[in-house]
C-alpha cells in the first residue's frame, strides 16, 4: 500500500511533465513545416491567396533584409484590383520608411468612399500618431459594414 | 488561523456573497459611467483587434508586440457582435472578474483565516480603482482573472501533498502561461517562482522539489508555445510573451519624466498650462536630451532590444539622476490616485458617473481606498511574514516583484498586480486585534515604511494637487 501512495505520485508526475514536454515537441513540429524561408513568403505576398498576402507582407518586413525590402514599393498594392488589399497599403504596416508611407494625397486614388473610409483609418490611427481611433470612427466603421 | 484544512465548499460560501456584491458594483460602474471615450491604449487595442478581423493577422503597435490574449478577445467580441462588441467585452470582463474576487478570498482563507477572507472579499469587492478598470479597455482585468488563480493554485500546492500538490502546481502553471498571454509583465516572475517552488521542497525525497519547479515551467511553456512559435515564425525571434521592453525604457531609463496618471492632464485642452511644477530634485535636469526611440530598425523585437540598450547606457552615463528618478517612480507607483479618477479628471463619463456630484464623491473615495490600503498594507505584509503560513512567500515574492518593475516605469496602473496581495495584507491588519501589540519587534520596521510613504507622497505633492484639481 505504501509503495503504491508513493509511487503513484510520481508516475503522475512523470505523465505530466511527459504531456507538457510532447505538446511543446508537437507545436515545435508543427512551426517547422509551416516554415516559409523568405523566397516563400515573397511569393505568398506577390502571388499568394488574396487572404493571405497581408501577413506574408507583414512578415516579411520583420524578416526580410531591411535594405532590400525597403526597396519594395507599398504604393504597388494601391493598384491591386483586391479591395482587401488596396485598404491593407494603408495600415502602413510593412514599412517604417516615412518615404514609403502613404498620405492622405494618396486615399483620393481611391475611388469607394467605404473603402476611402476605412484606409483613412488605417492611415491615422497607427499607435504612434496623436490621432487614434475613437468611437465615431467604430460607430462609422459597422454601420457601413451592414450596409 | 489559517485555514489550510478549510473545505472548498467554505470557500465559495464565502467568496459568493462578495463576488455578487463585486459584479453588481461592476455592472453599477458600468451602466452609470456610459461608455467613456477610447484613452490611448484602449485605442490601440481596439486598432489590432480591427485589424486582425479585416486581414486576418495580429500585427503588431509598431513600438512594441503585445500578447495576444486581450486584442483575441475584442476581435471575437468584434466578429460575433459587431459595434456591440465593446460592451459585450466589458461585460465580460465584468462577469470574469468574480475570478479575482474569489481568488483574493482563497488566498486569505488559506493564509489568514475566516475573518480576513471575508474582509479581504470586502475590499476586492468595493475598492473603486480596480472595479473602474471593467468598464475601461484595458487588459489588466483579464490579466489578473489569470494571475490571480495561478497565485491561488501555488499557495494550494504549497499547502497539499502528492498528486494533489502536482495538481495545483500544473494548474498554477497553465495559468501563469495564460497571464503571460495577457501582459508581458511577469515575464521574468515565472522562473523566480520555479525556483522559490525548488527551494521551497529543495529536501523533499525524490527530487520533488526540482520536479514541480520542471513541472510549473513545463506547464505555462505549453501555453505559451504556439504563441512562441507564431513569433519565431513572423519575427525571427523567441518572444516568450510581448516585446515592450524597450518601450518602457524609453519611458523609464531617459531623460523624461512620464506619469501617466498625470500627463494626459497636463495635455488636455481644460487645464492646459497647469502642469504640475514636479520636485526638480528628482526628474532629469531640463537640459537634459532624451535619447530617442530605436525607429530605424524595422524588426519590432530587435528594436525593443536596441532601446533596452540605449536605456542601460543612459543609466551606465548618468549613474545620479538614475538613482534619483528612481525615487521619483517609487513615487509615482504609490500616487493615491487611479485611472478611474484621471478618467474623472479628463472628464471621460458621459453618463452619471461624470456628473459633479458622483465625480467628486466616486474620486474622493477612490483616493482615500488607495491610501488607507497602501497603509493598512505596511502592517498587514509584516505580520504575513511573521506568520509563515506555508505558500506565504508567493505572496511576499510576488509583491516584491511588482514594486522592482515599478522602478523602470510606474504609474497607478502598475500597481494593479500588486492589489491582490494588499487585500490580503489589509485584511490581516484589520482582522488582528491589538495591531500594534500583535506586530511586535516589526513595530519599527511598519512606521519607517509609513514614514517612507508619507515621503513618497510629499515628492508626488504636486501632481497629486493636479489631479485632485482636475477631480473636482
Amino acid at each position: 500500500m505504501s509503495n503504491e501512495t508513493s509511487h503513484s505520485p510520481r508516475r503522475g508526475s512523470l505523465s505530466l511533465h511527459l504531456c507538457c514536454g510532447a505538446w511543446i515537441l508537437l507545436v515545435a513540429l508543427l512551426s517547422l513545416a509551416r516554415h516559409r524561408d523568405l523566397q516563400e513568403l515573397r511569393a505568398a505576398a506577390e502571388d499568394g491567396p488574396v487572404e493571405a498576402r497581408p501577413e506574408a507582407y507583414a512578415a516579411l518586413r520583420q524578416c526580410e533584409e531591411p535594405r532590400r525590402f525597403e526597396t519594395t514599393d507599398p504604393r504597388l498594392l494601391l493598384a491591386s484590383r483586391e479591395p482587401l488589399l488596396r485598404e491593407f497599403a494603408f495600415t502602413n504596416t510593412f514599412t517604417r520608411s516615412p518615404l514609403q508611407r502613404l498620405t492622405v494625397a494618396d486615399l483620393d486614388r481611391i475611388e469607394d468612399l467605404r473603402e476611402r473610409f476605412r484606409a483613412s483609418v488605417w492611415l491615422h490611427c497607427r499607435t504612434t500618431t496623436p490621432r487614434r481611433i475613437t468611437l465615431a470612427d467604430l460607430d462609422r466603421w459597422f454601420s457601413e459594414a451592414e450596409r | 488561523m489559517p485555514s489550510a484544512a478549510a473545505p472548498r465548499s467554505e470557500l465559495w460560501r464565502i467568496a459568493l456573497p462578495w463576488c455578487a456584491l463585486g459584479l453588481a458594483v461592476r455592472l453599477s460602474l458600468l451602466v452609470l459611467g456610459g461608455e467613456p471615450e477610447l484613452h490611448q491604449d484602449e485605442a490601440n487595442y481596439v486598432y489590432l483587434a480591427l485589424g486582425w478581423e479585416r486581414f486576418g493577422f495580429l500585427g503588431d503597435g509598431e513600438r512594441y508586440l503585445w500578447p495576444p490574449l486581450w486584442t483575441a478577445t475584442l476581435r471575437a467580441c468584434f466578429h460575433l457582435f459587431g459595434r456591440e462588441g465593446l460592451l459585450a467585452a466589458k461585460l465580460l470582463l465584468v462577469g470574469s472578474s468574480s475570478l479575482i474576487g474569489a481568488g483574493v478570498v482563497g488566498l486569505s482563507l488559506r493564509l489568514v483565516g475566516r475573518r480576513a477572507a471575508h474582509i479581504s472579499g470586502a475590499l476586492w469587492a468595493t475598492y473603486l480603482p480596480l472595479a473602474a478598470y471593467t468598464h475601461l479597455l484595458w487588459a489588466e482585468p483579464l490579466f489578473l482573472c489569470f494571475l490571480v488563480p495561478a497565485i491561488f493554485a501555488l499557495v494550494e500546492a504549497e499547502q497539499q501533498r502528492e498528486t494533489a500538490a502536482l495538481r495545483w502546481t500544473f494548474a498554477a502553471g497553465l495559468l501563469l502561461g495564460g497571464s503571460l498571454l495577457v501582459k508581458e509583465t511577469v515575464v521574468f516572475l515565472l522562473p523566480l517562482f520555479a525556483l522559490g517552488v525548488w527551494w521551497s521542497h529543495r529536501r523533499a525525497p525524490g527530487h520533488e522539489g526540482l520536479s514541480r519547479a520542471a513541472l510549473l515551467l513545463l506547464s505555462a511553456a505549453a501555453v505559451l508555445a504556439p504563441w512562441v512559435a507564431r513569433n519565431a515564425e513572423v519575427y525571427g525571434h523567441f518572444v516568450p510573451s510581448g516585446a515592450s521592453l524597450g518601450a518602457n525604457c524609453f519611458n523609464g531609463l531617459n531623460a523624461h519624466q512620464l506619469n501617466f496618471d498625470v500627463l494626459p492632464l497636463e495635455r488636455s485642452e481644460r487645464l492646459a498650462g497647469r502642469t504640475p511644477s514636479s520636485r526638480s530634485t528628482f526628474i532629469a535636469p531640463a537640459n537634459a536630451a532624451p535619447w530617442p526611440t530605436a525607429a530605424e530598425v524595422p524588426n519590432t523585437v530587435e528594436r525593443s532590444g536596441v532601446e533596452v540598450r540605449r536605456g542601460l547606457h543612459w543609466v551606465r552615463d548618468n549613474p545620479g539622476t538614475f538613482l534619483l528618478t528612481r525615487l521619483k517612480r517609487l513615487a509615482d507607483f504609490v500616487l493615491p490616485t487611479s485611472y478611474f479618477v484621471r478618467h474623472q479628471g479628463l472628464r471621460r463619463y458621459p453618463g452619471a458617473l461624470g456628473s459633479p456630484l458622483l465625480r467628486r464623491a466616486g474620486s474622493v473615495l477612490a483616493m482615500g481606498e488607495v491610501v488607507a490600503l497602501l497603509l493598512l498594507s505596511i502592517p498587514g505584509l509584516l505580520l504575513l511574514a511573521q506568520r509563515r503560513a506555508p505558500g506565504t512567500w508567493i505572496l511576499l515574492l510576488l509583491a516584491g516583484y511588482v514594486c522592482a518593475t515599478s522602478l523602470l516605469v510606474s504609474s497607478s496602473r502598475f500597481r494593479v498586480p500588486l492589489l491582490p496581495v494588499l487585500f490580503v495584507a489589509a485584511a490581516l491588519a484589520l482582522s488582528t486585534p491589538h495591531l500594534w501589540r500583535a506586530l511586535g519587534r516589526a513595530r519599527l520596521v511598519a512606521a519607517l515604511g509609513w514614514a517612507l510613504l508619507l515621503g513618497l507622497w510629499w515628492i508626488d505633492l504636486p501632481e497629486l494637487k493636479l489631479v485632485l484639481e482636475a477631480a473636482w
